[in-house]
């Protein structure tokens, strides 16, 4: 089965229907599927009696359907047909086979359907399994994991998943195919990923496992093998740090800001502790806390932008708007601030610079950072206010104002009246005193007026769209060059005007 | 006489730049002014002013830098009276005409003010021999902006009618009264046949109605396109 719960929640409904399909499995004589269905229900949910109970009928090992029979009687001790499954196993001699739980299941030849059974009196065919078939008889190899590798206590079957001695698990679930492999094994007998050496090299299987499930977005498994990793270092800030994270995901922030905290006591230049107790404190409004915690950023030497990003959410949110600014205007120039924050947190940060800007009575910077803060477009209340405000302080232009060709001469004729004033005062408006250079400088200047001016207010007007394609002069490169060529030119000409004529 | 102290606050611009730059550019041509006064002396100052003042008897006969001299007599000054009081109005009515037009367009308006001041000069004293200095001229014309992108606005102003006193006059009233004044003493010069007053009447009306005629072509877009964003600078 490749399939397996993403979460507690769905165990046991996931278990329920497991158990269903194996006893529909048993019923229909096919005992070997039935026996891999019904295992994983109890590794799914080991407390599930009926699972047990019809495990016990699937297995041809006596010892084995002794323990599940034991295992229902530890779950219900009323149940009458585990009791007289026992009785009837205590009347046989015990004789072993091959170990039941096939390992791994798909690995093993299937097996023929058992002979049917004889009914115990007073049991209904149907909805019970029968317990008092006899067991086949042939030799058996000693049953796998039988020695728990955290404690080295003895555990006597496989089918127990935790150490009874240790209460440590003895097998965890493949990080890639979902599929339970036991402690000893090194390689995923199912999709053949390599588990690594548990015995040797714990700390090197747990962080490997542990670093694939939080890759594998599986919090819930992550957590137990850090805790154990934590366990056995327990001096080691990242593990603590990676425990902060994984109960943040999954939602027990308390447990979150302890590990935090205790990384922080570890080792306390760690950003990433840092960080994450540092929003601990902003979520929980722990200003007081957060005020020591950005005092002690503001002293580190080489913040990251992150912690940079940190230290403004945290004065921001303790209303010190100031360092908040500074904060914000750092993180703002750090060469990888697109490639390093996503973009709502980019849309945040522009926002709040826009919020402290307006309250500054800065209304310009107010205006760019809300801008900045609309263009990232992230869907957020905060991208919806800002385009508001930016609403606010400069009204959106009506479209005929960024398209007619009337708006470039407008822009134009400024400048253009500057040259060719200069040179009617320059010739003392005798025009017969025009030369050729003079002349080439007046329409050298209407040209690049012309170019300044489309770039800057109208680059979609329709010649610009005819050179350049449906873009016009909106492109960058395209734009820099006219606004550059036309501002050389519009200053060459100028030039001409004063000493050519 | 009044004297203009602050028209309130801007909208568009944190700072204006355009305006500092102008009042800086200012500032360091007359110390470079007051440089040649102390090394040179006066002559060093006299031939600096005729050389680089414009002078529209030397455009009109084609000598010396001709048409250079707009743009170089726009910085200069003839005293610190003269800087102080030029620059003053600039502070005071510049930094709201930028807030409309943004920074470089403004110092474009701003010379080219300063050259329809000295276009009229040329053309209404064609035989002024006396060199004409001074940024009264381009400032006229960020008066005249003033007039037509902020009429209402009050004005901060000193007045002395035996004591100082500092009214909050409206744009409309001082300006008018100020261009009133300059018409009035230019028609006299034009009664008189030559100016004897020392002061570049021509620049200065040739600089105001330049400006206010100009600025058009150098407002801000969403100026021109929101009467409610220029509503909302005319009723402050």
């Amino acid at each position: 089965m490749s399939l397996s719960p993403r979460n507690s929640r769905d165990a046991l409904t996931f278990a329920r229907e497991l158990v269903q399909q194996g006893i529909a499995a048993s019923k229909s004589g096919d005992k070997r599927r039935a026996r891999e269905l019904l295992t994983q229900a109890v590794q799914v949910d080991p407390q599930n009696e009926q699972a047990w109970l019809w495990l016990s009928d699937t297995m041809t090992d006596a010892v084995f359907r002794r323990i599940c029979l034991e295992k229902v009687l530890a779950i219900n001790p009323a149940s009458v047909v585990a009791r007289r499954g026992l009785e009837a196993l205590a009347e046989r001699p015990a004789v072993s086979e091959p170990p039941a739980i096939p390992w791994p299941p798909s690995a093993r030849a299937p097996q023929e359907p058992d002979p049917p059974p004889a009914s115990p009196p007073d049991v209904d065919h149907a909805s019970i399994p029968n317990l008092l078939r006899p067991s086949n008889a042939s030799p058996a190899p000693p049953p796998i994991g039988s020695t728990c590798l955290w404690c080295g206590a003895h555990v006597s079957s496989k089918i127990v998943l935790m150490c009874p001695a240790c209460d440590h698990p003895l097998e965890f679930e493949c990080p890639d195919c979902g599929e339970s492999v036991p402690l000893e094994i090194r390689e995923c007998p199912h999709c053949g990923r390599v588990m690594g050496d548990f015995t040797r090299q714990r700390p090197a299987y747990l962080s490997d496992l542990g670093e694939a499930y939080r890759a594998g977005g599986l919090p819930d498994k992550a957590l137990p093998v850090y805790l154990y990793l934590s366990e056995m270092q327990p001096q080691s800030a990242p593990f603590h740090v990676y425990l902060s994270e994984l109960y943040d995901q999954l939602e027990q922030s308390e447990q979150s800001a302890a590990e935090a905290e205790r990384a922080v006591e570890l080792d306390p230049l760690n950003p990433a502790a840092l960080y994450r107790l540092g929003h601990w404190y902003v979520k929980s409004g722990q200003h007081d806390k957060a005020g020591e915690l950005a005092a002690r950023l503001t002293r580190l030497q080489n913040r990251s932008p992150r912690l940079t990003l940190l230290l403004g959410d945290m004065e921001y949110e303790r209303r010190e708007y100031p360092v908040a600014l500074h904060a914000y205007l750092q993180v703002g120039k750090a060469k990888v601030f697109d490639e390093e924050f996503d973009a709502p947190t980019r849309a945040t940060i522009h926002y709040r610079l826009g919020e402290m800007y307006r309250l500054a009575e800065d209304l310009q910077s107010a205006l760019k950072s809300y801008q900045a803060c609309r263009d990232t477009q992230a869907d957020l209340y905060e991208v919806r206010d800002a385009q508001h405000w930016v609403d606010t302080l400069r009204p959106p232009l009506p479209p005929q104002a960024s398209r007619s060709h009337m708006e470039t001469l407008r822009a134009m004729i400024g400048p253009l009246l500057l040259v060719w004033l200069t040179g009617a005062v320059t010739i003392g408006f005798r025009f017969d005193h025009l030369t050729f250079l003079g002349g080439l400088g007046l329409v050298g200047a209407l040209v690049g007026c012309y170019a300044c001016a489309s770039a800057a207010y109208t680059p979609l007007t329709v010649e610009w769209r005819e050179v350049l394609g449906e873009a016009g002069l909106t492109r960058p490169l395209p734009r820099r060059i006219a606004l550059l060529a036309g501002g050389g030119l519009l200053l060459l000409s100028l030039g001409l005007v004063l000493f050519g004529m | 006489m009044f004297i203009p102290l602050s028209a309130g606050r801007r909208t568009y611009t944190a700072f204006p730049i355009g305006t500092t730059i102008i009042v800086v550019v200012n500032v360091l041509v007359y110390l470079w002014q007051m440089y040649l006064l102390l090394v040179l002396g006066r002559t060093g100052w006299r031939e600096a002013i005729w050389e680089w003042g414009f002078n529209p008897y030397l455009v009109l006969s084609q000598t010396g830098h001709r048409g250079l001299t707009i743009f170089t007599s726009m910085f200069m000054h003839g005293g610190l009276e003269h800087i102080f009081f030029n620059l003053l109005y600039l502070w005071v009515f510049g930094p709201l005409v930028e807030d409309l037009t943004g920074s470089v367009r403004f110092l474009l308006f701003y010379i080219l003010s300063g050259v329809a001041g000295a276009a009229l000069n040329l053309l209404l004293d064609p035989n002024q021999f006396v060199p004409g200095i001074g940024a009264s001229g381009a400032i006229a014309g960020v008066m005249g902006a003033f007039l037509l992108l902020h009429p209402v606005r009050r004005i901060r102003t000193l007045i002395f009618i035996l004591i100082p006193v500092f009214p909050r006059l409206p744009a409309w009233a001082l300006l008018i009264y100020w261009i009133l004044q300059e018409v009035v003493l230019g028609e006299i010069i034009l009664a008189a046949g030559y100016n004897f007053t020392g002061v570049g009447v021509w620049a200065h009306i040739g600089g105001f109605f330049g400006g206010l005629l100009f600025i058009y072509f150098f407002l801000r877009q969403e100026v021109l396109f929101n009467r409610e964003s220029v509503l909302q600078f005319v009723r402050r």
